[in-house]
């Protein structure tokens, strides 16, 4: 019975995926400690057309595939948006579980020797009152202000109340890096850290740390909800992982969200907000340079890395600094790759279906390769001392501002190395490149820097 | 237009039989479609000669090898339950539909296709739009996966012929060839049965 209630509570999940014997999962069901949905869901949109809307239950996806299915001998739905999370049609089965809520005693410890800086610490006890009062929050701090610091105290406040908690991402990236921080600072709390792949738990745990696709299994189940890095890709395009977020918390919580490029639609909508324009180290945000590369496609695709760049390179590698350099598509990098490796042997690329991603990233940072050529997947989220970056290309569509902000945001983190170099290469300077500089030049002169 | 693999959205490049429907638009991106790897000569088989399943089947051709890029695409095909996958490779079957011969899927055991919802064989023939007789059926529900390629090739008769197929010429389709165990004895239990001749076509070569 326990087994099955820690597992289940707050989720929606596949009634043969679970690990549990089915007859036990039909006895709950009999018992009414389980409901039982339907995997796809209709609406009547008109009476006399009788046309009907049909959608995924788990992720609200409407364009579905149909299929002869064998099992249900006629012509079945399936959705294809949530397949990996295993398939959902409807002859499948959904559950949820009804039955006596989690009591548990909170015992937490919060174990964080840091020190906040001023504005740390007034952005973090407004994030608390707004917490407190249940109202929404929206933290608007620069890349390397320690948003994942601020959030600490606030955490640790909904938890020792017996609240649920859960920091979402859409980046995969960043629930690695922020899970094992989460831990460290609360030893003693149960953490699960769920994204794509990750090993299946089956106890309880009261603060979850998830990219926003794995919301899809969650139902009702959260008092709070952060969303760190909301503007990031797919999360705003996506209007199912919005509603992931909005249907995985419970009707009352309030998400409250962080960011370091937020939306104008975003910064219209909240109230509460708090906004820290500079780095905890106290030096200024780099300021991208902007040169000029003409006809770099054609350069590279014809076998020569343009002369700037190529400069540019050798410059770090002599220099023994790790550089991360951005392209616009996997494509474009690829055909780049070999002419890097006659500079250096040491270089890799990696891009989002890479299934080494994790590995080369933690050999840039450990320092066993000197630089990485990266697609805008790693544009946020991680922190590499000493790294220079160049984006090559930067006047394509897919840099947009708040991406080039990101980029930006990889160089000077760490105290040690709070400068180095920013370069947009480009072929024209575009709009958002524009943008991008004079949002970090705004920053830092509200920072008080000229 | 998006891709059914990689789910960007992709430009098709325009051509008169696209135009004028005889030939269908394409369901994934050119990246994706670049990625498969046909098998441009079939290698001959000898290694049923000696065996009571030689000359069963009179020969075999497959579409594509098993690169990484296959497998990464069955697997969300036939395990994942992707039933719409099975689109890609409209083309491959498509010809299937001029041959005079009658053309056999190699069936799922029912338990099998019941817990799998769909035949990943029959599927390519439906959305092809290939007319097919399902003349065989599987005797036990047993998979080959885990065998070796001894145990497999004695193994008993895996099939049994519910049709009457005297004097037919018959293409056998599947998906993979492995060892050619499953189709050595559909071909052996086509051929006791009166087949004339038998041929098999796959999707992919391991």
């Amino acid at each position: 019975m326990e087994e099955i209630q820690t597992f289940l509570s707050g989720r929606i999940w596949l009634k043969e995926k679970t690990p549990f014997p089915l007859p036990t999962i039909e006895d709950y069901i009999q018992k009414g400690f389980i409901i039982p949905h339907k995997g796809i869901q209709s609406k009547q949109l008109s009476r006399i057309l009788k046309s009907k809307q049909h959608h995924c239950r788990r992720c609200g996806f409407e364009q579905l595939s149909s299929f002869q299915c064998a099992k249900c001998k006629g012509p079945c739905l399936y959705c294809r948006h949530c397949i990996r999370m295993g398939r959902v049609s409807s002859c499948t089965v959904l559950i949820t579980w009804s039955g006596p809520g989690i009591k548990q005693v909170p015992s937490h410890l919060f174990s964080w020797e840091g020190k906040l800086t001023p504005k740390q610490d007034l952005a973090s006890k407004e994030l608390l009152q707004s917490v407190r009062q249940n109202q929404s929050h929206l933290i608007h701090a620069v890349c390397g202000a320690g948003k994942t610091e601020l959030l600490f105290p606030a955490v640790f406040d909904l938890l020792e109340r017996g609240k649920r908690v859960c920091v979402a991402t859409p980046r995969t990236d960043v629930v690695l890096e922020l899970a094992p921080r989460f831990q460290q600072v609360f030893p003693q709390t149960v953490i699960h850290s769920l994204y794509g792949g990750s090993p299946e738990y089956t106890n309880y745990a009261q603060l979850i740390i998830a990219t926003t696709h794995q919301l899809y299994r969650f139902e009702e189940a959260f008092d709070v909800i952060f969303v760190d890095e909301a503007d990031a890709f797919p999360y705003t395009l996506d209007v199912t992982l919005q509603n992931a977020v909005n249907k995985a918390k419970k009707k009352a919580a309030a998400v409250h969200t962080i960011t370091a490029t937020p939306s104008d639609e975003l910064l219209r909508q909240t109230v509460n907000k708090s906004v820290i324009s500079g780095r905890f180290h106290g030096f200024p945000l780099p300021v991208p340079r902007f040169v000029g590369l003409w006809n770099y496609k054609k350069h590279i695709r014809i076998g020569a890395i343009p002369q700037k760049l190529k400069k540019w390179t050798m410059h770090c590698l002599h220099q023994n600094q790790p550089f991360l350099i951005f392209f616009p598509t996997i494509e474009l990098m690829e055909q780049a790759l070999p002419l890097f490796l006659i500079l250096h042997s040491e270089i890799l690329s990696v891009h989002a279906e890479d299934p080494n991603r994790k590995e080369k990233v933690l050999k840039l940072r450990e320092r066993k390769v000197i630089g990485l050529l990266t697609t805008t997947i790693l544009e946020r989220g991680i922190t590499i001392p000493d790294v220079q970056v160049a984006v090559v290309g930067a006047d394509e569509l897919i840099f947009t501002s708040s991406a080039l902000i990101q980029i930006g945001g990889r160089v000077g983190r760490s105290i040690e190395y709070p400068n180095g170099d920013l370069v947009f290469f480009h072929h024209g300077i575009s709009y958002a490149m524009d943008k991008a500089k004079e949002t970090i030049e705004a920053h830092n002169k509200d920072s008080g820097f000229k | 237009m998006n891709c059914l693999i990689c789910s960007t959205s992709f430009i098709e490049s325009a051509s008169w039989q696209k135009l004028f429907l005889i030939k269908p638009a394409d369901v994934i991106c050119n990246q994706c479609r670049s990625k498969f790897e046909k098998i441009l000569k079939t290698k001959s088989e000898n290694e049923w000669s000696g065996t009571i399943y030689e000359g069963a089947l009179d020969s075999v051709k497959s579409f594509y090898t098993y690169n990484d890029w296959m497998k990464h695409v069955f697997q969300q095909y036939k395990f994942q339950l992707d039933v719409e996958l099975a689109k890609i490779f409209v083309e491959d079957f498509r010809p299937l539909r001029q041959v005079q011969e009658l053309i056999v899927p190699i069936p799922l055991h029912p338990e099998m296709l019941h817990e799998r919802t769909f035949s990943q064989v029959d599927q390519f023939l439906i959305d092809a739009n290939v007319p097919f007789k399902n003349v065989l059926s599987k005797t036990e529900n047993r998979s080959q996966v885990g065998k070796t390629r001894k145990d497999r090739m004695s193994t008993e008769l895996l099939f049994s012929v519910q049709e009457n197929v005297q004097e037919q010429h018959i293409v056998l389709i599947d998906d993979l060839y492995t060892t050619g165990t499953t189709l050595h004895h559909a071909a052996f239990a086509l051929k006791k049965a009166g087949a004339q001749t038998v041929r098999a076509i796959t999707l992919i070569r391991v």
